[in-house]
C-alpha cells in the first residue's frame, strides 16, 4: 500500500479491545468496570449452591421428590436460572451484574457459556461465588472454610470472562474478635482474587436476627475501613452488606475511593422490607437472591413467569436507584 | 533409527489423515464449517491436516495442546487459503497457544512513528519468520460465534500471508501488476478514511494503526462478516475476493452475515 507509512517486518499484534492494564498489570474490562462503578441497577444473586439449592427449588415449586440425587437437582436449578436469565425482562438495562455458582458458570445457555451469554447477549456483568461455605461459629462469627484450588478456579473464571467474585462470612454478635477474624480473612482472600485480576465482592453478612446487630455493624464498618486504608490506590473491591439499622450508616464506605460499589443483601427480609430499607440507604444497590425469585414458580406459563420476574426486577431496580 | 521423534509424529499424522472425530469437532465448534461445499470441506481438511502435521504446536505456561486446539485453529487458518497455493503458510514455523489473554512488554510501533513500551494485553501476534501466537479462549469463542467481524486466527494468519514478501505493508504477494495497482488504490483509499475516523462501521479503528493491521482486520471482516463488508466497502470486498479467490458473502447468504 502506498500511504506514506514505512513497511516493517515487526510483529503484527492483535490487542484485546475494550480492556486496559492497571498500574499492577492487571487486565481490566473497561466496559464492565464502568458499568459496575457507575451503572444504575442491581446485582442478581443466582448463586445458590448445594446447601441452599433444595430450599431455592422448593420456593420455586420444585419439591425434592421431583429430582433424584445432586446431578438432577443441579439440572433443575440450572433450568430455573436459565429461565430467569433468558427472560426478556432480565437484561443490562436494570441489572448490573449476576453472581453465578461455579457449576452454572461451567454450563451453557443457548450454546454459550453462562458467563459469556450474560455479558455478550444481556449486557450483565458476570460474577462467581467462590467460597465453600462457613466454618463453625467462634466469637459470635463464622469465617469461611478454606478454599482449596482457588487459583485454579480463578483461572477458569478469567477464561469465561468473569469480572469478579463473591464470598460470604456471617457475623452473629457484636464481638470484636469475631468481626476482625471475618474481615481479616475476607480481605486476605480478596487480595489473592485481586492478584488474579478479578474484583472481589467482600460479603461479611450481619445476621438480621442478631440481638447485637447495631453493635456488630459499628465494629464491622471500623474493621472494613482499616482494611481499605491498607489497599493500594488502584486496588478496588466491592462490598456486600446487610442493610444497616441506621439509615445511611455505610455512606463512608459508598464514597471510599477503593470501593467500586456497595451492594446490599436481602438477608431474610421480605422483598418489600428489603426494598424499603434499601431505598433509605442512598448509593447502595441491591444484590438480592431470594427476594429476586420471590413469586416465581415452575408451574407458571412463560407469560406469567416473565410478568412476575419483570415486576420483581422493577421493584428492586426502583429501590436501588435512590 | 534415522527418524527423529518430530519426523515420526509428522509421518503418523499424515498416515492417520483427517480423523472423523476432528470432523465432529468442526461440526460442533466451527460456525464457518457448515457453510462450506463438500469440495471446500475436503480441501480445508487437507490444508488443516498439513498445518497440524507440518508445523510445531507449542503450549505456553504449562498449558497442554489438545487435538481440539490444533483442529479448530488449523481449520480457521486453512479457510483463508482455500483458494491460494498449498504452501501459503511456508513462513509459519510454529504456533504457540496461550490459554487466555497475554500481556506483552517491550517497545513496539504504535503507528505514525510512535513507539510505546507500555505493557499491552493481546489476543495474538505474528512475527516475521517467527511463531504465530494465539489465545485459545478467544479463538474458540470466535470459532463458535462467527458474524461479529472479529477473529484472532484470521488476523494473525493474514499477517503471515502479508509477510511472504518480507514486509508487513498490507500487501501480500499479488498475481500481476494490474491486481497490484487496483489493490494499492482501493486499500489506500479505505485505509485513509479509517485513519481519520471515517471508515464506517465494519472496519474497527485498529485497522488504522498501519497498513499491515489494516489488511489483517479487513481479512477478519471479509471472512467473518462478509455481507457487512460488501455492503459498506464493495471495492475493498472485491479486491480481497480477487486475492483470496473466494466469495464468502455468497457462501454466508443463507445466514445473512
Amino acid at each position: 500500500m502506498s500511504d506514506g507509512a514505512s513497511p516493517t517486518v515487526g510483529p503484527g499484534i492483535l490487542p484485546r479491545d475494550g480492556h486496559h492494564l492497571d498500574e499492577t498489570g492487571t487486565l481490566v474490562n473497561d466496559a464492565q468496570f464502568e458499568k459496575v462503578k457507575t451503572g444504575s441497577g442491581f446485582i442478581a444473586a443466582l448463586d445458590q449452591s448445594g446447601g441452599s439449592t433444595p430450599k431455592a427449588l422448593g420456593l420455586y415449586g420444585v419439591e425434592e421428590t421431583a429430582y433424584s440425587g445432586d446431578a438432577e437437582m443441579f439440572d433443575r436449578i440450572h433450568e430455573m436460572r436459565s429461565r430467569i436469565i433468558t427472560s426478556p425482562s432480565f437484561n443490562g438495562d436494570r441489572i448490573l451484574g449476576a453472581i453465578l455458582f461455579e457449576m452454572t458458570m461451567e454450563r451453557s445457555i443457548d450454546g454459550k457459556g453462562t458467563a459469556e451469554f450474560l455479558w455478550d447477549d444481556k449486557g450483565v456483568v458476570p460474577f462467581l461465588k467462590v467460597d465453600k461455605g462457613l466454618a463453625d461459629e467462634v466469637d459470635g462469627a463464622q469465617v469461611m472454610k478454606p478454599i482449596p484450588d482457588l487459583d485454579e478456579l480463578l483461572a477458569r473464571a478469567n477464561g469465561h470472562g468473569v469480572f469478579g467474585t463473591k464470598m460470604r462470612s456471617v457475623i452473629k454478635l457484636g464481638h470484636a474478635d469475631g468481626v476482625d477474624a471475618v474481615v481479616g480473612q475476607q480481605f486476605e482472600v480478596g487480595s489473592q482474587i485481586l492478584d488474579a485480576g478479578l474484583v472481589p465482592i467482600i460479603e461479611p453478612e450481619v445476621d438480621i436476627h442478631s440481638p447485637q446487630k447495631a453493635e456488630a455493624e459499628v465494629l464491622l464498618k471500623a474493621a472494613i475501613l482499616a482494611e481499605l486504608g491498607a489497599l493500594g490506590s488502584d486496588r478496588h473491591v466491592m462490598l456486600k452488606l446487610t442493610l444497616p439499622e441506621t439509615d445511611g450508616f455505610y455512606t463512608e464506605l459508598v464514597e471510599h475511593p477503593n470501593v467500586l460499589r456497595v451492594v446490599a443483601l436481602s438477608g431474610g427480609y421480605t422483598r418489600d422490607d428489603a426494598n424499603a430499607r434499601l431505598a433509605r440507604n442512598h448509593g447502595v444497590v441491591a444484590s438480592f437472591s431470594r427476594a429476586l425469585t420471590e413469586g416465581l414458580s415452575a408451574q407458571q406459563s412463560e407469560a406469567e413467569f416473565d410478568a412476575a420476574l419483570d415486576a420483581s426486577i422493577g421493584s428492586i431496580y426502583a429501590a436501588s436507584v435512590t | 533409527m534415522f527418524e527423529t521423534k518430530r519426523h515420526r509424529m509428522r509421518r503418523e499424522r499424515y498416515e492417520a489423515g483427517f480423523r472423523p472425530e476432528w470432523r465432529d469437532l468442526l461440526d460442533a465448534k466451527l460456525g464457518h464449517w457448515n457453510l462450506l461445499s463438500v469440495d471446500e470441506e475436503e480441501r480445508l481438511e487437507a490444508l488443516a491436516l498439513a498445518l497440524i502435521a507440518d508445523k510445531i504446536w507449542e503450549a505456553a505456561h504449562g498449558f497442554e495442546i489438545t487435538d481440539e486446539m490444533m483442529v479448530i485453529i488449523a481449520a480457521q487458518a486453512a479457510l483463508l487459503i482455500l483458494g491460494l497455493p498449498d504452501d501459503s503458510y511456508r513462513d509459519v514455523g510454529s504456533i504457540l497457544v496461550h490459554p487466555t489473554t497475554v500481556v506483552v512488554t517491550g517497545p513496539r510501533s504504535q503507528g505514525g512513528g510512535l513507539v510505546s513500551d507500555d505493557p499491552m494485553a493481546i489476543l495474538g501476534q505474528a512475527s516475521f519468520q517467527g511463531p504465530v501466537v494465539i489465545v485459545w479462549d478467544t479463538a474458540l469463542d470466535e470459532a463458535r460465534h462467527p458474524g461479529r467481524g472479529h477473529n484472532v486466527v484470521f488476523h494473525e494468519f493474514a499477517h503471515k500471508l502479508d509477510m511472504l514478501d518480507g514486509t508487513v505493508d498490507g500487501t501480500p504477494p499479488l498475481a500481476d501488476q494490474a491486481q497490484f495497482d487496483r489493490w494499492v488504490r482501493v486499500c489506500t483509499e479505505v485505509y485513509e478514511r479509517v485513519v481519520v475516523g471515517e471508515g464506517g462501521h465494519t472496519l474497527r479503528s485498529y485497522a488504522g494503526v498501519n497498513p499491515g493491521e489494516f489488511f489483517a482486520v479487513a481479512t477478519e471482516v471479509f471472512f467473518d462478516a462478509p455481507a457487512a463488508l460488501r455492503g459498506e466497502h464493495l471495492e475493498l470486498y472485491d479486491v480481497l475476493s480477487d486475492f483470496y479467490r473466494q466469495d464468502p458473502a455468497r457462501r454466508a447468504e443463507p445466514l445473512g452475515r
